[in-house]
């Protein structure tokens, strides 16, 4: 993650998830902490952060990081 | 218009086996529907009802990929009550006041099976959990 909202995704990221570190290939298959229910929660974080709003389709969609990060980018 | 509005139809239980949890609420004088198959959440559902008793939804997962393997799972695969269902005239109406309370919208509104047909949608928030909504015209 080398670019300008990278700070303030990897700070949800570790806030939401209690977890030290994000890797780029970070996503819901290789993070125990990241389950359903802290799915939803990254999701109202990640709105609250950056301002936006996500429909149902997209929460499905953002399986790991760089999901989450295209969808963002979409709307800032 | 908030959820405090809303009247409760039922809290939803997650149960790993649906068949053992329906027989203890009958044992308690509970009539219990016959599970039927819900393809949205992939899941069993039963309804154990008792007059002027709050009713329960029970909800077994039908496979690994449910949502409501997680909540058994992260419980040790004991029973838990993971989400209460509100009854509401106008599901859209109800929908859009809630997300204006910055409620997220999980599941938008479909027609569930174990409901009669009636549309079901489910909003989450950290601090409140999850709740689901069934529209019941007046």
């Amino acid at each position: 993650m080398n670019n300008d909202i990278s700070p303030r995704l990897e700070n949800v990221f570790k806030t939401t998830l209690g977890i030290k570190t994000v890797p780029a290939g970070l996503s819901q298959k290789n993070c125990e902490a990241w389950d359903s229910v802290n799915h939803l929660n990254l999701i109202l974080a990640l709105e609250a952060e950056f301002g936006v709003t996500f429909e149902p389709e997209e929460i499905a969609a953002m399986q790991d990081l760089s999901a989450v990060e295209s969808h963002i980018r979409t709307k800032i | 218009m908030k959820v405090s509005d809303f009247k409760i139809h039922h809290v939803g239980v997650a149960v790993s086996d649906i068949h053992s949890a329906a027989s203890v609420y009958r044992e308690n004088g509970y009539l219990c529907t016959e599970p039927v198959f819900d393809p949205i959440q992939n899941v069993n559902i039963c309804f154990a009802e008792k007059p002027d008793e709050l009713r329960a939804e029970l909800i077994e997962p039908a496979s690994e990929n449910s949502p409501v393997s997680d909540v058994l799972k992260k419980n040790g695969g004991n029973p838990e009550v993971y989400h209460i269902c509100y009854s509401v005239p106008d599901i859209e109406q109800a929908i859009s006041a809630l997300r204006e309370e910055r409620w997220l919208l999980v599941k938008p509104p479909v027609h569930a099976v174990a409901c009669g047909n009636a549309k079901v949608a489910f909003l989450y928030s950290r601090e409140a959990g999850l709740i689901e909504l069934l529209e019941e015209k007046s």
